[in-house]
């Protein structure tokens, strides 16, 4: 596919735009590319904000004091890993769900819909960006349930750990992927965004097993592909067979490849309402 | 100006600046739906964690209680900021009338959606977490409430106050709410804290009514009185620090240093 450079100019702030090439064509890897590379240089400032810090500890240290009363340590280890993917799928969240409608108010989401450039490539490329340092601020909790607990680090399990962190994080931005033309769409936007986190927080089990929920709402979650990676974790933590693990890999690839069609179908109807009434509200 | 033009003023141009009634999505997320969905979380890892469930009920009780500092101090910590960038804290500034009204005033408007989150989050609490009362004693849990809504208001307000010198509410309310929620004995028990913490906990807002509320929610009112009187001083003790505050960055305004009042 041939599209226009200024794919990822959504990303940029006025008068910054990715690198023209000569034949005045991206492929979508580079639109990809352009647009996180752009949004990361936006964002990496507010990523390390002290406030963006501060706010995830208060609830790091009370469900660390609640996981250390655990007889076992595998539940601590879950909670503190937990803890770093609920600080990144809040902080991710609340930044991805607003950006495009930040765009909107900015008056710079013209320029996404002059390019010939999916909507959608763009804006996954801002939101690899954004969850990558949303992240970031999930260390200061990892590390604030670890100090409180007092339990050792599973670093015998790294090899599992790390893809199921990884695969969490990646299924994060699927999820708040999607979220972003809804909120273009959705007229009360801060409600709506703020009700999903905490909600989408529970359903996620960041911090505590599935199993624990009622089954009606155990089978409401795994609809998310979120739910299946924290899985993953809880397998690292207690130490699963590879086989364990694999399983809940392809079903999480699945369900995020559902949630990939649902975002690019939501992306497409935002673009066309907007192009047919020829204005940016929605 | 009479006293009470002034206040009206002030609740009307606080009410358009940062009244939080506006938008029903955003009241039921913010009042009425965090408590419960903290709660849920809260439960949940404590029934992992295979916690008693004398423990999880009180834990549900506080963060029921919790609802208050949310609100009033999720609220009031960005008033003063969002009412600078509305253009309408400067008014103030060149107001004649006393500053103590316009400074209290504002928090009027954010009691009834903290009571609200009370409310919700003892629905919850009995729903969720089974806290269900034998017998409550509904004039000492109310006034626990009443008693905590202006002590944590007061500290709210001058959390504002420093949101507003340092340009940012996240990190004051943040780090507000954030003392309130650990120190407090919300959910970790003050004795279980260490002495020089538990100390610093005993200065802030909620921890001295929490106690009361929890007696209450039981039937119970021994010491009521003491703890309460004990709220009520911290309270003070915050209004009158907030009011010196608010009184020293008018004085700066009037005499040209209006950093602080005009973005």
């Amino acid at each position: 596919v041939a599209v226009l450079p200024d794919a990822g100019f959504a990303a940029t702030a006025p008068g910054r735009q990715p690198a023209a090439r000569a034949d005045a064509t991206a492929t979508l890897t580079e639109v990809f590319v352009n647009s996180a590379r752009t949004q990361f240089r936006l964002s990496v400032r507010s990523a390390f904000s002290v406030g963006l810090m501060l706010s995830t500890i208060p609830q790091a240290v009370v469900i660390g004091w609640i996981a250390e009363q655990s007889p076992q340590q595998s539940q601590i280890e879950y909670v503190a890993f937990g803890a770093l993917l609920n600080a990144a799928w809040t902080a991710g969240l609340l930044r991805i769900g607003w950006s495009l409608v930040d765009d909107m108010r900015n008056g710079v989401l013209q320029h996404a819909l002059l390019s010939r450039s999916p909507l959608v490539v763009a804006m996954a490329g801002r939101a690899s960006a954004i969850v990558s340092l949303a992240a970031v601020a999930g260390v200061v909790p990892f590390l604030v349930v670890w100090l409180v607990s007092g339990v050792d680090p599973p670093f015998d399990r790294l090899w599992l750990v790390v893809p199921a962190l990884v695969g969490s994080l990646v299924s994060i931005m699927i999820v708040a992927l999607t979220l972003m033309p809804l909120l273009a769409l959705e007229q009360d936007k801060a409600g709506f965004v703020n009700a999903l986190v905490p909600v989408g927080s529970i359903l996620s089990g960041f911090l505590f097993p599935l199993s624990a929920m009622p089954g009606a709402v155990e089978f409401l979650a795994r609809v998310l592909p979120t739910s299946w990676t924290s899985e993953l974790v809880q397998l690292a933590s207690d130490g699963g067979s590879i086989g364990e693990a694999a399983a809940r890999i392809a079903v999480a690839l699945l369900v995020s490849l559902a949630w990939c069609a649902l975002a690019v179908r939501l992306f497409l109807i935002v673009e066309r309402r907007m192009r047919v009434n020829g204005s940016l509200q929605p | 100006v009479t006293r009470v033009s002034s206040l009206r003023t002030t609740l009307r141009l606080a009410f358009r600046a940062t009244c939080p009634w506006r938008g029903w999505q955003g009241q039921l997320s913010n009042v009425l739906l965090r408590g419960p969905l903290m709660l849920l979380l809260v439960y949940f890892i404590s029934e992992s964690a295979e916690l008693d469930d004398a423990s999880i009920s009180s834990f549900a009780v506080g963060i029921a209680f919790y609802g208050l500092p949310t609100v009033l101090v999720g609220n009031l910590a960005r008033t003063f900021n969002e009412e600078r960038d509305a253009g309408t804290l400067a008014m103030i500034a060149i107001s004649t009338s006393p500053r103590r009204v316009p400074y209290f005033a504002r928090s009027v408007h954010y009691l009834p959606p903290a009571w609200a989150a009370v409310a919700s989050g003892i629905v919850a609490a009995i729903v969720v977490a089974d806290a269900t009362p034998d017998e409550v004693n509904w004039p000492a849990a109310a006034s626990s409430v009443l008693v905590c809504s202006l002590s944590t208001a007061a500290f709210g307000l001058l959390v504002g106050l420093v949101a507003l010198v340092v340009e940012d509410y996240v990190a004051p309310m943040t780090v507000g709410n954030g003392l309130i929620l650990t120190l407090s004995g919300v959910v970790i028990p003050r004795d279980g804290l260490p002495e020089p913490l538990r100390l610093s906990g005993g200065a802030l807002p909620v921890t001295h009514a929490l106690p009361g509320f929890r007696a209450a929610w039981s039937g119970e009112t021994e010491e009521l009185a003491g703890r309460l009187a004990s709220e009520a001083a911290v309270g003070i003790f915050y209004a009158a620090i907030g009011l010196g505050a608010f009184g020293a960055l008018l004085w700066f305004a009037r005499r040209g240093r209006v950093a602080a009042f005009v973005r």
